[in-house]
């Protein structure tokens, strides 16, 4: 098997996070009762706040919030900012995660603008000056910009620093979708300069699937601290309070902690402290190189976005087979990619991919240029099996 | 006096979270503590967790929390 789809989630996961998820699965409700196994829960929960504080440079353990998944986290806190409406601001690279909830947002009377996010550095950066200075001008109360920072469907990085400088500037919360990059290279939220940081266990930080965390500055805390709570329920604690409580992170944890999957990205954390990020973006940028210089000349295949810069999953299209077809017959030799619009087809538009989307191949550090040889070979086998490889 | 005899004090603390810094805290500093759950009718907004530490420490942990930002309410002696 090769797989190749670590932009979905990552395969495999290291010995740790089994263990982890493991220990978690043995530990009581955190937070929910007083004897020893509830206890032994919330000190692993806090333990994993601390570590993600630490590692992100969020200010507080109380401004790293659990939620199921990075999806969640975005929901919550692009409604909560718009509750009482406004205008949100999102590139046009962005996944369904940010662009569903941004137009569900735009149908209870708000407005999205949108900027151009992919592209050269200036142009992504005068693109998002002029959108603010539109929204401005047409009198619109901008509150809050979500940008990914890593494209999920090409090699395109946004320039964040300079994205938030300009948020600062302009008195707008800016919240990044960091789904692709966490886990890729390091991330700090106040080096960024961000109100946000989202992203979610299963992709890079090699956790599994069901949790998801948001880092948040004191600015975006106090905001979250003063709007009413999308989600209600248990807290563990001032449970004869007809609120939540009035603290984050449990004025936004309703309900009980997906601990072992929280556990499992702690441990993710620590498997990529081990590494570090040197190794993994290294490993990363030569097996993307490795693989987009042999698929370039094989014929029937385009390679698509190649121009752009940054890190990011690799993508490309058959010319004469429908992609579908293609990952299927992959797939049958046991070659794991992801054809289609990878829930982006926004970016799909955005890059010229439209409709049909492409096929997407997106790498950890654990593959290996052996693997993407033999990808390589079986690639130029199925193409010219289906007469495609004119 | 032997521990065993020591005069407890809790400090009750707004979240779990702020309990957990608390904790941390007041240990990596030798003030040991533990977390427990308040008992019944120690706060009117219902179940609750605390800090558990010696009294003696007690005017110190105070300090050493409100320095740090973590939030606490009532003093149970």
């Amino acid at each position: 098997m090769i797989y190749f789809d670590n932009g979905a989630t990552t395969l495999p996961k290291p010995d740790g996070v089994f263990r982890a998820v493991r220990h978690a699965m043995g530990l009581g409700n955190p937070g929910r009762g007083g004897h020893n196994l509830s206890l032994q829960g919330a000190r692993l929960l806090y333990s994993v706040r601390e570590h993600f504080c630490t590692h992100f440079s969020a200010p507080s353990p109380n401004h790293v919030c659990f939620f199921y998944s990075a999806t969640e986290a975005l929901n919550r806190v692009m409604k909560s900012v718009l509750y009482q409406g406004g205008t949100v601001l999102i590139s046009d690279m962005e996944h369904n995660a940010v662009r569903r909830p941004a137009l569900s947002l735009a149908r209870r009377g708000g407005t999205v603008c949108y900027f151009k996010g992919h592209g050269r550095e200036e142009e992504i950066v005068s693109s998002f000056g002029a959108a603010v200075k539109e929204a401005h001008r047409a009198g619109r109360d901008v509150k809050l910009a979500v940008f990914l920072h890593t494209s999920n469907i090409c090699r395109q990085t946004l320039p964040v620093k300079k994205l938030t400088d300009l948020c600062r500037k302009n008195e707008i919360l800016s919240l990044v979708d960091c789904a692709q990059a966490a886990g890729h290279l390091p991330l700090h939220l106040q080096d960024l300069g961000a109100d946000g940081l989202c992203m979610p266990s299963h992709k890079g930080l090699f956790g599994i699937a069901g949790a998801g965390v948001l880092l948040c500055s004191p600015k975006l805390k106090d905001t979250l601290e003063q709007v009413p709570t999308l989600v209600q329920g248990g807290a563990g604690s001032a449970s004869l309070e007809e609120d939540m409580p009035l603290f984050l992170p449990e004025r936004l944890e309703a309900g009980t902690p997906g601990l072992p999957a929280i556990a499992s990205m702690g441990a993710g954390l620590s498997f990529i402290e081990k590494r570090g990020y040197e190794q993994i973006s290294g490993q990363l940028s030569m097996l993307y190189k490795h693989c987009a210089d042999r698929l370039m000349h094989i014929q029937g295949i385009t390679l698509q976005a190649s121009e752009l810069r940054g890190i990011g999953p690799l993508l490309f299209t058959a010319d004469h087979m429908d992609n579908a077809v293609l990952s299927d017959a992959l797939s049958a030799r046991g070659v794991c990619v992801r054809e289609g619009l990878h829930c982006a087809p926004l970016a799909h538009d955005s890059i010229g991919t439209g409709r049909d989307g492409g096929i997407r191949v997106s790498f950890s550090v654990f593959n290996t240029t052996a693997q993407i040889d033999r990808f390589v070979c079986i690639l130029k086998e199925e193409l010219c099996a289906a007469g495609a490889c004119r | 006096m032997n521990k065993a005899n020591e005069r407890k004090c809790i400090i009750a603390m707004s979240s779990m979270t702020y309990a957990m810094r608390g904790e941390t805290l007041l240990n990596n500093n030798r003030l040991y503590t533990r977390v427990i759950k308040l008992p019944k009718g120690s706060t009117p907004k219902g179940c609750g967790y605390g800090l558990e530490l010696s009294c003696s420490f007690l005017e110190r942990a105070v300090q050493m929390l409100e320095h740090a930002g973590i939030k606490h309410g009532i003093v149970l002696r």
